[in-house]
């Protein structure tokens, strides 16, 4: 028992004696450096003086839930009657859309507003023409819930994929839980992501390469820039990053005519009056695909869609001469189909 | 066993129990303090103030686009959503009160925020066209032989118009508003040829000088140090939280190692009482005590 009490009082010291410079930090390892001060300061004063910035080249995504969201975006059984699937509004073989005015859901009724192009949709600051959903898993709840477009719970969704071995698999196999409404909208957004249209030609010319686009739609970005189009349609996604009233400087809406519901856009979220007629500016990356354009469908051609925009956003009436050029710059916005994307 | 070990082993026994619940207890209250509000709590400080720094450099022009003002306020988005479902106050009243009123501040401020990137892409848009537009209107006014009036107007306006964009001056602005009424009541005399021109640039002579107002409101409200001082309170009252569990710990920590201590002193004295004893008996005493075991053993048998 002496030896014992010899070795325990030390310890016990000891232990004591740790605990106390544990307490004190002494043994602590120094603090990480508050380096974040130092970034913002960095952050805040390097500039950014180009408006449009090129897509990134690359993006790191789960293959197994990109495959199984690809699958997913184009199984009609998301349908209350399988007749529809997302890729039925979206195609991604076709600039991300229908090319329909209004799009066709089930039973054969039609959307109120046209479909976005889902490519590039995941660099969308929000989603819908009025931003009602802030991320693209909550925008999936959206077309499945609509009673014109898929007409589905999800309860019947899940008891359909439930039949299917291949898809539990699947699930099984991409995530620890399976099969579940979460990782169903986890797999289409992030196939969604996955639908990326690197190496525009702009893109290329604005990573250096000079004859990646030619003089005349070097002179279409001047005008772009020049003229204010820029104003709005900024960032990597050219558009996509805020809200604007569709008819800044005339009355779209009065002149068209038969206002919808829809043409309320941002209003219809926040009952705030100050958002009636405000959209989401719609990105312009593949714009030549993307066809019908408005969230209302309402102008067949790009050059209608441009003088439209010159008339009612911009207070200006364009030569045709320079819609031309402003059109010949938009189609360089076109990038490769890679990915998923084909 | 006799009565006296049975009462020295149930005060260890107690003893030990009491340290063993002092050590869980004092290891369980820093990890209610951990790290990830702390975190969030600095992440949300620095989000704050990028917001801050973009909404200057997109109005000052150092910044073209709004792509660095979207991954703030969704990152900002984001940490509010799980600041609130993490409930870090703990039940403190005064964090959780300060917690709310700083959600609801940036809240708002995001809300300005969109409000100001609208409006502020109009007010770029008509403050690069003016100038073309008014030297456009000149040309044309000129060109149709208007009265002289109206490109004096015009020019007057371009030149107020700009000068009161840099300076927001309010007797320039009041000097624009009534050059536009001037052209307004002009426009009546003006040769109907000029009539698209002279709507363009009353139009966008009217944006510049609404917008720029708004503009500057909004970048004043957002920008506004209420936030910052509501959010620099509540990492305080988390510090002093956080401050305050720790001495909690300290303490339960401290008991630990006296009750260690006083545990190994007890048990040392026990021992030595039990030696002492022993080695006080005399040789007689054990003599005694050996017959009288070996009397009562033979009277059983």
């Amino acid at each position: 028992m002496r030896k014992i009490l010899a070795h325990a009082v030390p310890a016990a010291a000891g232990i004591m004696m740790v605990g106390a410079l544990l307490e004190s930090g002494v043994l602590e390892a120094a603090p990480p450096e508050a380096a974040f001060g130092q970034a913002i300061s960095q952050q805040a004063f390097a500039l950014d003086s180009s408006p449009i910035r090129p897509l990134p080249e690359h993006i790191d995504l789960d293959a197994r839930k990109v495959a199984l969201g690809d699958r997913l975006f184009h199984d009609k059984r998301l349908s209350r009657d399988n007749t529809i699937a997302c890729a039925s509004c979206h195609d991604v073989s076709a600039g991300g859309v229908d090319g329909l005015a209004h799009s066709i859901g089930i039973g054969g009724g039609r959307t109120a507003v046209n479909s976005p192009t889902v490519l590039n949709s995941g660099f969308n600051f929000v989603q819908f023409w009025d931003g009602r959903a802030m991320t693209l898993e909550a925008q999936i709840d959206g077309p499945v819930h609509h009673p014109g477009e898929m007409g589905s719970n999800w309860q019947q969704i899940i008891s359909k994929l439930l039949q299917d071995p291949e898809y539990i698999s699947a699930f099984d196999a991409a995530y620890a839980n399976g099969l579940q409404i979460r990782n169903i909208k986890d797999a289409i957004a992030t196939y969604e992501r996955s639908l990326v249209t690197p190496n525009a030609r702009f893109d290329r010319y604005l990573r250096g390469q000079a004859d990646a686009i030619n003089d005349r739609e070097k002179a279409g970005y001047e005008l772009f820039a020049a003229l204010g189009c820029i104003s709005c349609h900024q960032g990597q996604n050219v558009g996509g990053n805020m809200f604007q009233k569709f008819g800044v400087v005339g009355d779209y809406f009065r002149d068209r005519g038969n206002i919808t519901q829809a043409d309320y856009g941002r209003y219809n979220v926040t009952g705030d009056e100050d958002d009636i007629h405000v959209f989401k500016v719609p990105s312009l990356r593949n714009v030549e695909l993307t066809a019908p354009y408005f969230h209302d469908g309402s102008t067949e051609t790009l050059e209608s869609a441009v003088q439209v925009m010159a008339t009612y956003q911009l207070g200006q009436a364009l030569s045709p001469s320079k819609v031309d050029q402003i059109v010949a710059f938009l189609k360089t916005l076109t990038g490769e189909q890679t990915g998923a994307a084909k | 066993m006799t009565r006296s070990r049975l009462i020295h082993s149930i005060v260890i026994l107690i003893a030990i129990c009491t340290l063993v619940a002092l050590g869980f207890v004092g290891r369980a209250i820093p990890a209610q303090s951990d790290g990830s509000v702390e975190q969030r709590l600095q992440q949300l400080v620095q989000y704050d103030a990028a917001l801050n720094g973009n909404v200057l450099k997109v109005r000052s022009g150092l910044l073209q686009h709004y792509d660095p003002l979207v991954q703030t306020a969704t990152s900002m988005t984001k940490l509010l959503a799980e600041l609130r479902g993490a409930k870090p106050g703990n039940g403190n009243g005064d964090f959780d009160q300060l917690a709310k009123q700083y959600s609801q501040l940036a809240e708002t401020r995001l809300v300005m925020t969109e409000r100001f990137k609208a409006k502020n892409a109009i007010l770029k848009n008509s403050l690069f066209y003016f100038p073309t537009a008014a030297t456009l209107f000149v040309k044309r006014a000129q060109e149709a032989n208007a009265a002289a009036p109206l490109s004096i107007a015009a020019e007057k306006l371009l030149q107020d118009l700009l000068t009161f964009y840099v300076n927001g001056n309010a007797g320039l602005e009041a000097r624009v508003k009534s050059h536009l009424h001037e052209l307004g009541r002009l426009s009546d005399e003006a040769p109907a040829k000029l009539e698209r021109e002279l709507n363009a640039l009353m139009k966008h002579a009217s944006i510049v000088l609404w917008h720029k107002k708004a503009v500057d409101d909004l970048l004043r409200r957002i920008t506004s140090a209420e936030s910052a001082a509501v959010l620099s309170s509540l990492v305080h009252v988390h510090e002093l939280q956080a401050h305050e569990r720790q001495q909690t710990a300290e303490l339960y920590r401290a008991g630990l190692y006296v009750g260690i201590t006083l545990l190994l002193c007890y048990i040392a004295i026990l021992f030595a009482a039990g030696r002492r004893a022993k080695r006080g008996r005399s040789p007689d005493e054990s003599v005694l005590e050996q017959r009288a075991r070996l009397i009562s053993s033979q009277d059983a048998a």
